[in-house]
């Protein structure tokens, strides 16, 4: 699993590469938190370049979800496709947490 | 802490009669089933999709039961769904996982254990509540999950849509609270995997039992 870390205006993006299974949605949680730590509490978290996400991965995001509620800042999902849009959809992901086709879309919804 | 097969046993309990009466019994055992493969989920020594179950970490918990279930599940290959599962578990595991989560809540302190004979020769036990402390601060927890509109945590949210799953919210939330909670309950329940699979399981094991009545 690869994380290409950018940032548009006040936005944090993460672009993940790879599969969230249990081992990439503990990666994922570890490389979120240290900027949760530093105050980046918006978040954008670009899946374009995943193509597996199991039930592991679905936690690790409501878990970050949860924790960036205290700082005032929010996550948002861009770029879901295929089976990890499907996965979204089975377990109506898409009434919890933003999410956006394109990573200006997200960028904007998280300021 | 207690665990999830702990806690659905402490929420399905009758108070004044220390039996479950709440689901029938395959369904319970189904639900002791989901409640050790959702644990460890939690512990990540199973990952789950739509399709299937997989182990991911053989690393034994600690828990004697939760490690007997994870040997079961790298004993028989290949990966499974997650409803061959929760009905393999029910039929092999469950009594054991209730015998164990009952001694557990007799051990905290939370129940005691009585010993009866059902027509003078059965014996019949019964697990009436000792303290309403742990029971009240379950329930507290839930009620704010569920009344409120915070994402609650992700061990609530699993432990919800395994109560929904097992039609225990009625234990935590009022006739009155109920409806308006009830697009909230959907939408949380839904969330979990294994909540998901459990829910199809039991609503199907009600449905094979109603079968009798309707012809």
């Amino acid at each position: 699993m690869e994380f290409q870390d950018s940032r548009m205006g006040r936005a944090w993006v993460i672009e993940v590469r790879g599969r969230v299974d249990a081992a990439g949605a503990a990666l994922l949680e570890a490389h979120c938190h240290k900027g949760l730590e530093r105050g980046d509490a918006r978040l954008v978290v670009d899946l374009a370049g995943v193509d597996y996400m199991a039930s592991a991965g679905l936690r690790a995001l409501l878990s970050l979800a949860k924790k960036v509620q205290p700082a005032k800042g929010k996550l948002v999902i861009s770029g879901a496709h295929g089976p990890v849009k499907e996965i979204f959809d089975l377990a109506g992901f898409t009434s919890i947490l933003p999410m956006c086709a394109t990573l200006e879309e997200a960028a904007g919804l998280v300021m | 802490m207690l665990t999830f097969a702990e806690e659905i046993v402490l929420l399905a309990l009758d108070e004044r009669e220390g039996v479950i009466t709440e689901l029938p019994h395959q369904a319970l055992h189904t639900a002791m089933a989901g409640a050790v493969l959702m644990e460890l989920s939690l512990l990540n020594r199973v990952d789950a999709d739509a399709k299937q179950m997989r182990v991911v970490d053989t690393a034994p918990t600690g828990e004697p039961i939760l490690d007997a279930v994870l040997m079961d599940l790298q004993d028989r290959h290949p990966e499974h769904s997650l409803a061959y599962w929760l009905n393999r578990l029910a039929g092999h595991r469950a009594h054991e996982i209730l015998r164990l989560s009952l001694a557990g809540l007799v051990g905290k302190g939370i129940l005691r254990e009585e010993k009866h004979r059902f027509l003078w020769v059965f014996p019949d036990r019964r697990y009436p509540r000792r303290q309403d402390r742990e029971f009240m601060e379950v329930r507290a927890r839930l009620r704010q999950a569920l009344l409120g509109t915070d994402l609650p945590d992700v061990r609530d949210i699993v432990l919800i849509s395994l109560l929904n799953a097992c039609r225990l919210i009625p234990r935590i939330l009022s006739d009155n609270e109920l409806p308006r909670a009830q697009a909230r309950i959907a939408q949380l329940a839904r969330l979990d995997l294994i909540g998901q699979a459990l829910a199809k399981s039991i609503r199907e094991i009600e449905f094979a039992l109603s079968l009798p009545m309707m012809l």
